[in-house]
């Protein structure tokens, strides 16, 4: 009987692969044999001597599966499992606990891996307002939630996905203001995935979206409790993937990037005029580049005379046309934001000095480059950075931009920026029109789109989303 | 069931249809037939086209989900049908060339200083592709999101020639004959409501939102008429020599030069309104096409769109003998009777529903 229980014990190990952070331990009393399978780099194994260890090898009374239960391990969860189960437990954190006298197998939930404390995400900083921040593992992130809502309505659903990294996905959204037909949309999406590993939310992400193809962000993302919650409350659904701080939600529309968490912890009013200003800076960051092409090759009747002067004063003599001119310092800008973003930060601080001060500097006093143009291109990436969520796709319209810019001047950028609301105005996200509260014009949204409302004046959740339950009470 | 647009959004149609090629040309070609009684003339070519709205909010209450294609093929037969949508596509078209010629001539004289025909077709026919491959809903979504900014463009223009000394104008200086023959020598710009029938099916229309379709309607009226009234304030005696009205409102202006060139603003707001009316014009031709072929979808439909528009373009239009012979003559007699055949039609189609209703 014993030889057979060593024998089981040994196929688990095969079946794993004997990988070296796999533990066994044996435990024999009156003829009587017990073993304990778990993987040694994902359980606590302090508690595993102290509450297992310790009482089985002075325990007084028979073995029997029931005494195991009921006396010693009361430190966890136990669980009885199926014989087909054995792997997939112990993959997940669990000891495995197995008799020669019985055919009863039990599932120890001693689960434990270094986990980060939640702190202030580095993506989004808050003058004010709560600082904590997700964190990778997904139970601490569901209690992040849990804390800030209350609710029996709050529900959490989590499935595992990936064949190789069983990576736990959960649903989170609030019943009876969520939409149903999203919640199951979204867990429709997420059965549907095959892959071999879910390492990050992006990897999630480009599953639920609606058109993975598109080069505009169509899911939102925060690493804040705070946020999430608040989303929550408007009626989105939210995804948690364990190992990754960044939570996902659904629907989501273009206005929710203009929003930042620090509006809702300021007077509303400064917060209206901070998101005009993230308007303005949008469309800088977009056109301006393209736009002082177009002037400056087709227009120049239309640009003001004393910056007419200005700008033949500084351009005369250079060997590049305004196009490439603007081009090449696009493409300077994007090396060095590249390179500062991947060397050490004392490195990247070197870069950047080259890069503004040498690389700038010295190009306008070589008379290769304009001061206007640099000035131009500077202004349009330091605006990119007033919706830091979009910056990469603000970054592809920005060299769009300019080839238009170069190429079709300024009936080109207008026909261009008609082009991309156009497209944008096909994307559905989840049911919900992207461009909305402004096209299609839902007007008890607009108070909270561009414009800012205080809490007290936000009496019901955005009719964008069509919820459940439209009145906040 | 194919998306619909609401009622705001279609008003958004018809205040964009009904500002078309009547912001450039059209005020300074008037002028020369009837000097400042023109904008009598206009009054009176807006309430004659102005008729056939009530009729079409009758006939979309008596057949609310229906297409205008469908009930004529009901009752008045296939032939019928087939010929009026010819004529309806080719109206579209035609006034797809005209804003493309007018806005044409104006880019050409304004803004690129060369010939930029080919230029011009690259910036407009991607942005009319798209648009009617990604539906009515999508390109009434567009025009919505751009609306107040037009609006706005279209208000500081007529503001801006305020800094100038304007003059009263002065009515009843031209015969009736004049007036109403102005009113009716450029009909082919007027017609703004024929799209309606086209996506009648589209709208979402529901019993006592009539009120709001009007508002829209006399906004658009309005914002025409201010245009004709601050341009013939502000050149009573030149207009004939301004052929880009809201362009040279703010022309001689005393910001012109102290700000900038405010005329970017103009620019601005006509390249937006040309797009979106060639928009609409060109989902009218495919709707129409994608009604007589009912076996090509729209691919086909806005290819040959695209086809005859390069072709047309190259051959025809560019000049402003052309783009005013294309106005006049011909094509309004065409337009006028195209819209009085549609009012026609479609009261006899409010009679015969009537008539079904009272035997039921």
């Amino acid at each position: 009987m014993s030889n057979f229980l060593l024998q089981r014990v040994e196929d688990i190990k095969q079946e794993l692969s004997n990988s070296s952070d796999m533990g066994s331990r044996i435990f024999k009393k009156d003829g009587q044999t017990l073993a304990l399978l778990f993987l040694k780099s994902i359980i606590n194994q302090e508690l595993l001597s102290s509450a297992v260890y310790f009482p089985l090898q002075t325990f007084e009374k028979k073995f029997t599966i029931e005494n195991i239960n009921e006396t010693i391990l009361k430190c966890a969860d136990v669980q009885e499992i199926q014989e087909s189960e054995i792997i997939n437990e112990i993959l997940n954190g669990k000891v495995i606990i197995l008799a020669d006298f019985d055919e009863k197998v039990l599932s120890l939930d001693l689960y434990q891996v270094p986990v980060r404390l939640p702190s202030e995400p580095p993506t989004s900083p808050v003058l004010q307002g709560p600082r904590e921040g997700f964190v990778e593992d997904y139970q601490t992130n569901m209690t992040l939630l849990r804390r800030r809502i209350k609710s029996p309505d709050l529900v959490f659903k989590t499935i595992e996905i990936g064949s190789l990294s069983q990576t736990k996905v959960t649903i989170c959204y609030i019943k009876g203001i969520a939409r149903q037909d999203i919640v199951e949309k979204v867990k429709d999406k997420l059965k549907r995935i095959k892959i071999d590993g879910i390492l990050d939310s992006y990897y999630v992400l480009s599953f639920l979206e609606e058109r993975p193809n598109s080069l505009f962000k169509q899911i939102g993302n925060s690493e804040k409790p705070d946020i999430v919650s608040a989303k929550m409350l408007e009626g989105k659904v939210a995804i948690i993937v364990d190992n990754s701080p960044i939570v996902l939600t659904v629907p989501f529309i273009f206005i929710e990037d203009l929003q930042s968490s620090n509006d809702y912890y300021t007077n509303h009013h400064y917060s209206s005029f901070v998101r005009i200003i993230r308007v303005v800076g949008l469309l800088i960051a977009i056109i301006a580049s393209g736009f002082y092409i177009s002037l400056q090759l087709y227009h120049y009747n239309i640009i003001p005379l004393n910056f007419l002067i200005t700008i033949a004063d500084t351009t005369q003599g250079l060997p590049f046309t305004p196009f490439l001119e603007i081009l090449f310092i696009f493409l300077l800008f994007q090396i060095l934001y590249e390179v500062s973003l991947r060397l050490p930060s004392y490195l990247g601080l070197a870069t950047s000095v080259v890069g503004a001060l040498i690389l700038g500097d010295t190009g306008v006093k070589a008379g290769l480059i304009s001061p206007p143009a640099v000035i131009i291109v500077a202004l349009s990436k330091i605006a990119l950075y007033t919706i830091p969520e979009q910056s990469s796709q603000i970054t592809v319209l920005q060299f769009l931009f300019i080839i238009i810019g170069g190429s079709l001047g300024l009936a080109g950028i207008i026909a261009g920026m008609v082009y991309i609301v156009n497209y944008l105005n096909t994307i559905d996200s989840y049911g919900t029109p992207y461009l909305a509260p402004y096209s299609p014009r839902i007007p008890r949204d607009l108070n909270d789109a561009v414009f800012a409302s205080s809490p007290s004046q936000q009496k019901y959740r955005p009719k964008t989303f069509k919820t459940q339950d439209e009145v906040r009470k | 069931m194919r998306a619909k647009i609401s009622v705001r959004q279609t008003g958004i149609l018809i205040v964009l249809c009904l500002l078309s090629n009547k912001l450039l040309l059209l005020p300074s070609l008037m002028f020369e037939s009837s000097g400042v009684d023109s904008i009598i003339s206009l009054i009176i070519a807006f309430s004659v086209e102005l008729a056939i709205i009530p009729i079409f909010i009758h006939l979309k209450t008596k057949y609310p989900n229906v297409s205008f294609y469908e009930i004529v093929q009901l009752h008045l037969g296939k032939i019928v049908v087939k010929i009026l949508f010819v004529a309806i596509m080719l109206f579209m078209f035609l006034k797809a060339i005209l804003t493309f010629g007018i806005v044409y001539a104006y880019f050409k004289q304004e803004i690129y200083q060369e010939e930029f025909l080919f230029l011009i077709l690259i910036c407009m026919l991607p942005v009319l592709t798209h648009g009617v491959m990604s539906g009515l809903r999508a390109i009434s979504r567009t025009m919505e999101f751009f609306f107040y900014l037009l609006i706005a463009g279209f208000l500081v223009c007529l503001a801006m020639s305020l800094f100038t000394s304007i003059t009263v104008p002065v009515f009843f200086t031209n015969s009736i004959d004049s007036i109403f023959s102005s009113a009716f020598k450029y009909f082919i710009v007027f017609d703004d409501f024929l799209l309606l029938f086209v996506i009648m099916d589209r709208i979402d229309f529901k019993k006592g939102q009539e009120k709001k379709i009007y508002l829209y309607v006399f906004l658009g009226i309005g914002l025409v008429l201010s245009l004709f009234i601050f341009f013939y304030s502000k050149y009573p005696v030149t207009a004939f020599m301004h052929d880009n009205a809201l362009s040279d409102l703010l022309v001689f202006s005393v910001q012109f030069s102290a700000i900038g060139r405010l005329n970017i603003i103009a620019m601005i707001t006509i390249m937006l309104i040309t797009l979106f009316q060639m928009e609409i014009y060109c989902y009218g031709f495919c709707q129409s096409f994608e009604y007589l072929f009912p076996k090509l979808n729209k691919k086909y439909a806005v290819t040959v769109f695209d086809l005859f528009v390069i072709v047309v373009f190259n051959l025809y239009v560019g000049s402003h003998t052309d783009i005013v012979d294309g106005a006049s003559g011909w094509f309004s007699i065409f337009a006028l009777a195209l819209g009085i055949a549609l009012a026609v039609i479609s009261i006899l189609l409010c009679l015969l529903r009537r008539k079904d209703e009272n035997k039921n």
